[in-house]
């Protein structure tokens, strides 16, 4: 395939990287895999013990496993909309991270429904789900909404790949492998106008579906608690709460990944201030309007003194129950992403990765919020209950599996990105527009000084 | 100070912190209380119900105390079981045809419960002497009003009834968590009691009802229940309040279709981009 010397340059580059591992790689690489071999041991001890090695009882059905579902499912937006969004709209600064966007949406959508798995009970049932299952029972329609959901996300990585897929198939790897799966998935392209335009039509076509798809995935999820007539759940605006809370906690996983992979891979000429700046708006903006709808969520709740809603709030806004929780994932997690973003001297490429770490883990803590204290409080009087039953706190099998998924998360992009340039590098065509926009930006702030400069001067006189 | 009177006074402080230091290693031992009940249900489920509690700074439950159970005769007391208590404290011996039990010629029976205590909680011991009983709950109708009958008697040793009189009996109807009790009165000389029933109480769909008789914490007979059902409560028809989960199965038709419309729709545009696939290699091969 022809190619310009800005594009074989970042081959080079990008390729070197990927068949070549450091020792702090190596090192990174081994304490994943002893926690992934946690999880293993975990989900041994489980399926040979059964639940009874979690914390969750009779009462608290569900636990941190499905905390963590609804957390991957929510980050697994990322590259649903954001990187969806961008490319409907043709925005130029996207190309450096539209990748790792789209990985992060394979990569969730993966791991995320296993949480469910882990939550059953009979797993050697699972195959009645497919013999078995009821197109009328609103819950076949999460696992059918979720599977292409994960169908339509690999649809849309891979095409968006098979530009670099074909450079890599014509680059000088010594692996014969290699050669051999990237001809394999290139499809023969060597862009022509035709493979060029079928290829923008998949594209287009993906970016659409992906959206409103992403969209029905976490409503549906959100109906599963908004249809149930309990307290903390059965409320109208899950959906669109639950959407919102997705977005922002997936922009925060993206703006982390793009901080350790800029640093892993030494990408500060393609990853710039410039797209922290704008995912930290997205991000700034989205922490607003979760904000809103944490706030007007509680409130309604509060105002209207429901007896069993009262019980659930007075165990959030308890200080020996949730309120140190509930202040860090409804204040902290909203409030200072919102104040760092907000305030130019605080903004950097540090403080923005930071905040984002800050309102990831506060939308998990969000999460757990949620289903705790709902289930904790149940609708009919418990009698003689023992006090496992009544509080649930996670177990160490739970915590071990819960970090086994959060290092198999981060292995996959590492392998992923050992696979494929982890920045799109048949793209870096357009950073002619994209260094036209940011000497639009630079233009702009010189003009800014230059006026504050002259302002200096003239209160001076 | 006078030497006698500061003597005398040393003599007290030394008495007395000696006296509390003694205390103090007698108290280190933590005590124990055993309490024993008898049941009896449907006069054929008989059990002792044992209750244990250890001092802390207060008494509490104490779980996985084990207790013997004797059954005390003439001579010597004969051991029946050990029971451990659970986690509320209660541990509970059935009380079968078990030949060992020693019963008296009135039919009395006693049974010991200990606990035999250790280094560090003290032992504790408590008896309990039953005579069992005979309680049946009949019904019966004369021209339109219904009544509800409760008969005691009194078991001897060689299962010969005695009526039972002067016992107080309590007539509840049975509810999911608890029980809703309506009359109470004494058995008469032949140890029989007829309450009227009441013709408002409300029963299942089918106008079922349970009615429950007791007597309770009786010195001689311990604890008696005995159930009755009858089909003469108000019926109530089930509440007519629906509403659907997601768990359910039983979505509008209308969403099963527009989810399948817009799955395939979704479905059809994958379809047709795995198509593209192939028309991308075709257009290589074309050149």
């Amino acid at each position: 395939m022809d190619q310009d010397p800005k594009t074989t340059r970042a081959l080079n580059f990008f390729a070197a990287q990927m068949v070549s591992i450091s020792k702090s790689g190596i090192i990174q690489l081994i304490i994943l895999s002893l926690f992934i071999l946690g999880g293993l041991y975990a989900l041994i001890v489980q399926i040979i013990e059964g639940h009874i090695v979690t914390g969750m009882r009779d009462n608290v059905v569900w636990g941190i496993y499905i905390v963590n579902f609804i957390f991957f499912i929510g980050i697994s937006y990322a590259g649903a909309l954001i990187s969806g969004i961008l490319h409907l709209l043709g925005v130029p600064w996207r190309t450096p991270i539209i990748r790792i966007a789209e990985i992060i949406t394979v990569i969730s959508t993966i791991i995320g429904p296993a949480y469910i798995l882990l939550c059953m009970g009979r797993l050697d049932r699972l195959d009645h789900l497919a013999l078995y299952g009821r197109i009328q029972s609103p819950i076949i329609w999460d696992v059918l909404a979720i599977t292409t959901y994960l169908i339509g996300s690999i649809i849309f990585l891979y095409l968006a790949s098979i530009r670099d897929l074909a450079l890599l198939r014509d680059y000088p790897f010594k692996s014969k492998w290699r050669h051999k799966v990237y001809k394999f998935l290139a499809l023969d392209f060597n862009g022509t106008a035709k493979q060029n335009r079928y290829l923008e039509r998949g594209l287009n076509i993906m970016s659409a579906i992906i959206i409103p798809l992403a969209i029905l995935v976490h409503s549906v999820l959100a109906w599963i608690f908004g249809m149930t007539l309990r307290p903390g759940w059965h409320s109208t605006i899950f959906a669109p709460y639950f959407v919102v809370a997705a977005v922002f906690s997936g922009t925060g996983v993206l703006i982390i990944a793009m901080w350790v992979f800029r640093k892993y891979y030494h990408l500060e000429a393609y990853i710039t201030k410039i797209h922290f700046n704008y995912l930290g708006i997205i991000l700034m903006i989205l922490g607003a309007l979760y904000g809103y709808f944490t706030f007007s969520e509680y409130l309604t709740s509060w105002y209207g003194s429901e007896t069993w809603e009262m019980e659930v709030l007075y165990r959030l806004f308890d200080v020996n129950e949730y309120w140190w929780l509930f202040f860090f994932a409804a204040i902290v997690g909203v409030l200072l992403p919102i104040i760092v973003i907000l305030i130019p001297r605080f903004r950097n490429i540090n403080s923005i990765t930071a905040v984002s770490a800050i309102a990831v883990l506060a939308l998990w803590i969000k999460r757990y919020l949620i289903i705790i204290p709902t289930l904790e409080t149940p609708l009919l009087p418990l009698q003689d209950m023992r006090t496992e039953y009544i509080h649930y706190s996670p177990t160490l099998i739970e915590w071990l599996l819960t970090f086994s998924g959060v290092a198999l998360f981060c292995l996959l992009f590492f392998l992923f990105s050992k696979f494929i340039p982890i920045i799109t590098v048949s793209k870096t065509d357009d950073r002619k527009d994209y260094s036209e926009l940011r000497t639009l930006v630079m233009k702009r702030i010189m003009k800014r000084k230059l006026k504050e400069a002259q302002l200096k001067e003239f209160n001076k006189s | 100070m006078n030497m006698r009177y500061r003597n005398f006074l040393l003599i007290i402080i030394i008495a007395l912190f000696s006296n509390s230091a003694l205390l103090a290693q007698s108290d280190k031992k933590k005590t124990t209380k055993i309490r024993v009940e008898y049941f009896n249900k449907n006069n054929t489920t008989e059990y002792l119900l044992l209750t244990l509690r250890i001092k802390e700074d207060r008494y509490i439950p104490f779980e996985d105390a084990t207790v013997l159970i004797y059954s005390v005769g003439d001579t010597s007391n004969v051991l029946l079981d050990k029971v451990v208590s659970n986690y509320k404290g209660e541990a509970k011996f059935y009380i079968s045809d078990d030949p060992l039990i020693f019963r008296d010629s009135t039919g009395q029976m006693t049974f010991e419960a200990e606990y035999v205590g250790d280094d560090q909680i003290k032992s504790d011991k408590e008896s309990i002497s039953i005579k069992k009983v005979n309680m049946e709950v009949s019904f019966f109708q004369k021209d339109t009003v219904k009544y509800i009958e409760v008969s005691v008697n009194e078991m001897a040793f060689d299962d010969q009834k005695s009526p039972l009189s002067d016992m107080e009996i309590k007539l509840s109807v049975k509810g999911t968590f608890s029980n809703l009790k309506f009359a109470d009165e004494k058995t008469d000389e032949n140890g029989k009691v007829i309450f009227e029933f009441p013709i408002t109480m409300p029963g299942d769909t089918i106008g079922n009802l349970t009615i429950v008789s007791k007597i309770e914490d009786n010195d001689v007979y311990g604890n008696i229940e005995s159930e009755g059902e009858i089909n003469w409560g108000v019926i109530v028809p089930l509440a007519p309040e629906k509403h659907r989960g997601l768990g359910d199965t039983d979505a509008p038709l209308w969403m099963v279709y527009t989810l399948i419309i817009l799955l395939s729709a979704v479905w059809f545009h994958y379809i047709y981009v795995i198509f593209l696939f192939f028309k991308i290699k075709m257009a290589r091969k074309a050149i």
